[in-house]
């Protein structure tokens, strides 16, 4: 479409860190945000002035814990995690956010509304 | 809650910033060397992989900025900056921080102290309050009577506990003050008389012991055992023995049988019992005396002593209880129509102040408190105005940091909050110093009270929860007052006047109405307003300590004795009155001596409804011996005084003596002498008396008229407690106070002296005249800490303006002008601001004075006293010119020619 990789908005990032940590359990915010980039195809860029604050904002409502590892070539990180709380954080955004859709998706079909 | 969880964890994370940011470049590390992997693994070299990586973290400030802000919260940050900030410019103006903390220590102080006492008396949670605050009272009314209510029968409080479904529980009480026996020595102590529920009414449960059984509460059990209270045991060391020992009370042994908890202090307001006795104890305390109302506890209808309370079940409202317990007063009614005729019972919540068997409102005390709070009140704004306008003088000279600070960018709400937490800080340090500064004063007052006052009193004044807010609330109000004015000013300066450096010659033409102008003028205002009232003060404790008490005091000596305390019952006790006054009137220098159950000034009274020939009206009532005219010096205007038969004989034929005012009301001009009155009284049988002589009206309270008096034998009037009157030679009553003792006790040794002092001392010491002297000293405090800074206030404003206009000065005098004229000048300048702010004042005070009245204190003050009008204004008038001249005069001493050369 000849359109920059558009940046995430706020509020879905925090959506798309759980849902990444529910995928791979625990990684890194440089992992955190590869994954989104790949997942969305490289159509998404993350912002790492955003990220990382999202992360914290995370951790100090409880929904994902941090903790520093050891990753696979050696190298010190940041490991995340999802805690119970950001589990079932998920589970509700991610209800609400078919609900949402859907109805948006409602709006956009042609001839059934009213 | 998730997001309360991170605020919280915000305002924890604003301590940890450093840590954290510490981290957060360790995370960003490893983020780019993970990059710099990742890229090197795509087979770029490790130069271009960091270029990469490096380009694709963006600015790394900016992200440690975001990180930052997310981890704490950044209107906090500020805020703590702008403390630095306050901190940094009071440090470096020292003399004006001293300056400042101390007027509002000053005024804040004053207020914190009063709120003190007024928290104390009126505000702190009652006993029995922690029950859910439905503790009430319950009151038996008149219907046909609004106004008369009595205490309840023993059998009535049975019948009401038993049949009514409001009350938790019920209890009753009354009052005794046996005598104390320890190592020898009697004391007088105050004791509840209550009922077996009391405690577990109240929710209060024994330290140490039990509390009474139903057995006990029994009238006629003659229950010799005694509950103490928290502070007793720890007199006694905490022994845990204490249960089961024996005291001696009024000579009798009584068993205690439990300690109250700490911190209990009964049901009376104020007062502190040192024991409780149960109900059945009465009988044991009381001797045959018929002056004031008994504290007989018997099983009979007619003897009603009893007060009664409790709470409320949970739900039901006063009114709710009311309409319920209307059915027991009807049935009550129904069965005994003699006692309980027209009755209605009332609940209402129990006063803080008064203890009796109608219900009060503490309004009038409220009314008096808001009325001292608001005077105080008036300081604080004093220092508030004083300030503002310090404050306003230096913004003068900070301005141009201010100008600066808006010029790079700072926002003026930025500015103005900059000021307003500098106010704030100075009025937090203000506040604590006149925390500490009002507590000890309140202390002070209130050991002063104790020494008037012949019991234990619990008024704490050590602030709690409510003082500290008060006084924070009382900081916030005068930061705002003082601070936010200027801060707004300042903040709206012109920026490009301010900025080149000094403002041009005539620019500063001083305005007559300047806002600085007005502040000092309402200083003033208030001031003379406050000295005023401090003066009509003044002259109410003068008048009221100079009182003609209608007798004289010189050589008058009393000491108060109660032969209930030894014991003694009434023959005994009539055998060693009559002891005593033999000894006492055979003493060298004694002129004569007497008995009488109250002293003028004292603290109890009885009262009589004395009825003749149609007319009924109430009178003070007091037993006396025979010589108690001469003793005490009031003259006897016709007829005589009583005999030492009818001082002595139970059986003498039933006479009286009334003084002038009450002749004046039942007889009006006819001779009283040989006509018969009735004297009836509740709890007593009515008694008709002969009049035998007339006497000079006298005193009871030094800031009321003198009001009726009726006076009866001591022979067919007995009492336990009273009070021995000596007449001795003019001069030497002073050192007769050591004979007078050891004559009583050479009767009996046991006979406790309860207090000994001269009528001149008495009279000093009188509650009323400490109270309006108290109110005087406050009031003159207060009065002299406006006024100086009203003063200081005044020079200062003065002293700036002086200094600005110091080049015109130096004009005139180039140009011819006298030093004199120029000082004249300025003086009528100054004069001005002070003129109008004392006429104001003086205006106000006269508003202020009516509302004064209301404390009851200015009896007999004329509303515009000419002397006080006068010097209180003239004193401010000259402390202001001399405020005024003095600037002035520094400002000429100078070499006119360097003002003129300065720029």
């Amino acid at each position: 479409m000849g359109r920059k990789p558009s940046d995430v908005w706020q509020g879905t990032l925090a959506l798309m860190i759980l849902k990444t940590l529910e995928t791979l359990g625990e990684m890194h915010g440089y992992g955190i945000a590869r994954r989104i980039e790949q997942t969305s195809g490289d159509r998404l860029s993350v912002n790492y002035g955003t990220l990382y604050p999202a992360l914290l904002k995370l951790e100090q409502e409880g929904y994902v814990a941090g903790e520093w590892g050891v990753s696979e070539a050696n190298r010190k990180a940041r490991y995340y995690k999802l805690t119970r709380a950001g589990r079932k954080r998920l589970d509700q955004a991610a209800r609400e956010w078919d609900q949402t859709t859907e109805i948006v998706a409602q709006f956009f079909r042609p001839g059934e509304v009213s | 809650m998730r997001s309360l969880r991170a605020w919280w964890l915000r305002l924890l994370g604003f301590f940890t910033a450093a840590a954290r940011a510490e981290q957060f470049d360790a995370e960003l590390q490893s983020h780019l060397d993970l990059h710099i992997d990742d890229n090197v693994r795509r087979g770029m070299s490790p130069e271009a992989a960091r270029r990469q990586a490096l380009i694709a973290l963006g600015g790394a400030q900016s992200v440690r900025q975001a990180y930052h802000d997310r981890g704490t919260l950044p209107s906090l940050e500020s805020f703590v900056q702008d403390i630095r900030i306050a901190v940094r410019m009071l440090r470096k103006a020292p003399g004006f921080t001293a300056a400042a903390v101390l007027i509002l220590a000053l005024g804040i102080g004053a207020n914190s102290a009063m709120f003190s006492l007024v928290n104390a008396v009126l505000l702190r949670p009652l006993n029995g309050g922690h029950l859910g605050g439905d503790f009430v009272g319950l009151y038996s009314g008149d219907r046909t009577r609004p106004d008369r209510f009595r205490p309840f029968s023993y059998p009535e409080y049975l019948d009401i506990k038993s049949q009514n479904d409001v009350f938790n529980d019920l209890l009753a009480e009354s009052a005794a003050r046996p005598g104390l026996t320890e190592n020898e020595l009697t004391r007088r102590v105050m004791a509840g008389l209550v009922s077996s529920n009391y405690f577990s009414t109240l929710g209060v449960e024994m330290s140490v012991g039990r509390a009474f059984t139903t057995e006990e509460e029994r009238p006629e059990s003659a229950s010799a055992v005694v509950v103490v209270s928290y502070p007793f045991w720890r007199q006694h060391g905490f022994i845990p023995s204490i249960i089961g020992q024996s005291i001696t009370i009024s000579g009798r042994p009584f068993t205690i049988v439990g300690v109250a908890p700490q911190g209990f202090n009964g049901t009376m307001p104020v007062i502190a019992p040192d024991l409780w006795l149960p109900l059945g104890a009465a009988s044991l305390l009381t001797d045959g005396q018929n002056i004031g109302p008994s504290n007989r506890v018997v099983n009979d209808r007619s003897a009603q002593t009893l007060l009664l309370a409790g709470t409320l079940k949970r739900g039901t409202s006063a009114a709710a209880a009311e309409s319920r317990l209307a059915a027991i007063a009807a049935s009550l009614e129904a069965a005994y129509p003699q006692y309980n005729g027209n009755q209605r019972l009332v609940v209402h919540a129990r006063s803080r102040v008064a203890m009796g068997p109608q219900p009060r409102s503490d309004a009038g005390p409220a009314a008096g408190a808001a009325v001292l709070m608001s005077v105080a009140g008036l300081v604080l704004l004093v220092a508030c105005l004083n300030l503002a306008n310090i404050l306003m003088a230096r913004g003068a000279s900070r301005q141009q940091e201010i100008a600066i600070r808006l010029a790079v960018g700072g926002g003026r709400a930025r500015i103005v909050r900059q000021l307003l937490i500098e106010g704030l800080l100075l009025s937090t340090m203000g506040g604590l110093a006149a925390l500490l500064a009002a507590w000890w004063a309140a202390s002070r007052v209130m050991v002063a009270l104790t020494e008037v006052l012949p019991m234990r009193i619990f008024i704490d004044v050590s602030p709690d929860g409510r003082a500290i807010a008060a006084v924070a609330l009382a900081s916030i109000l005068s930061a705002l007052v003082f601070a936010l004015g200027p801060a707004w000013r300042l903040s709206k300066t012109n920026l490009s006047t301010t900025l080149k450096l000094a403002a041009p010659v005539g620019a500063t033409r001083p305005r007559r109405v300047s806002v600085p102008g007005v502040l000092v003028s309402a200083q003033v205002a208030l001031s003379v307003a406050l000295l005023i009232s401090a003066g009509v003060f003044l002259r109410a404790s003068v008048m009221a300590a100079s009182a003609d008490p209608g007798f004289p005091l010189e050589g008058g000596l009393i000491a108060e004795i109660d032969t209930r305390m030894a014991g003694l019952d009434e023959a005994r006790a009539r055998a060693t009155y009559a002891a005593i006054l033999d000894r006492l009137r055979t003493l060298r220098n004694v002129d004569s001596a007497s008995v009488a159950s109250m002293v003028p000034f004292g603290l109890s009274q009885f009262g009589r409804q004395v009825t003749h020939g149609g007319v009924r009206t109430s009178s003070t009532f007091v037993v006396i011996g025979s010589d108690y005219f001469r003793t005490l010096g009031l003259r006897v205007i016709s007829g005589r005084e009583f005999t030492t038969a009818e001082e002595q004989d139970a059986a003498a034929e039933p006479i009286a003596i009334i003084d002038q005012i009450l002749a004046q009301r039942l007889f009006a001009g006819e001779n009283p002498i040989g006509q018969s009155v009735r004297l009836s009284a509740r709890d007593q049988a009515d008694e008709l008396v002969r009049i035998v002589g007339v006497v000079a009206r006298v005193r009871d309270d030094v800031l009321q008229p003198p009001d009726a008096h009726v006076y009866v034998p001591f022979g067919r009037h007995f009492g336990g407690e009273m009070t021995l009157h000596v007449k001795t030679d003019a001069g030497a009553e002073a050192t007769m106070l050591e004979p007078v003792k050891a004559a009583i006790q050479s009767v009996d040794s046991r006979l406790p002296v309860l207090s000994l002092k001269t009528m001149t001392a008495h009279r000093d010491a009188t509650p009323s005249l400490w109270g309006v002297t108290f109110i005087a000293r406050l009031f003159v405090a207060f009065g002299i800490i406006a006024a100086q800074l009203a003063t200081a206030g005044v020079y200062g404003l003065r002293a700036y303006l002086v200094t600005q206009r110091k080049r015109e000065i130096g004009i005139r005098i180039a140009l011819g002008a006298t030093r004199a004229g120029v000082i004249g000048q300025l003086l009528k300048e100054g004069a001005w601001n002070a003129a109008t702010g004392l006429i104001a004042g003086a205006v106000f005070a006269v508003g202020l004075i009516q509302v004064l009245r209301q404390t009851g204190m200015l009896y007999d003050v004329r509303a515009i006293d000419p002397l006080v009008f006068t010097v209180a204004p003239f004193m401010l008038a000259a402390a202001t010119a001399i405020a005024s001249y003095l600037p002035a005069r520094r400002a000429l001493r100078g070499n006119p020619t360097v003002a003129l050369r300065a720029e």
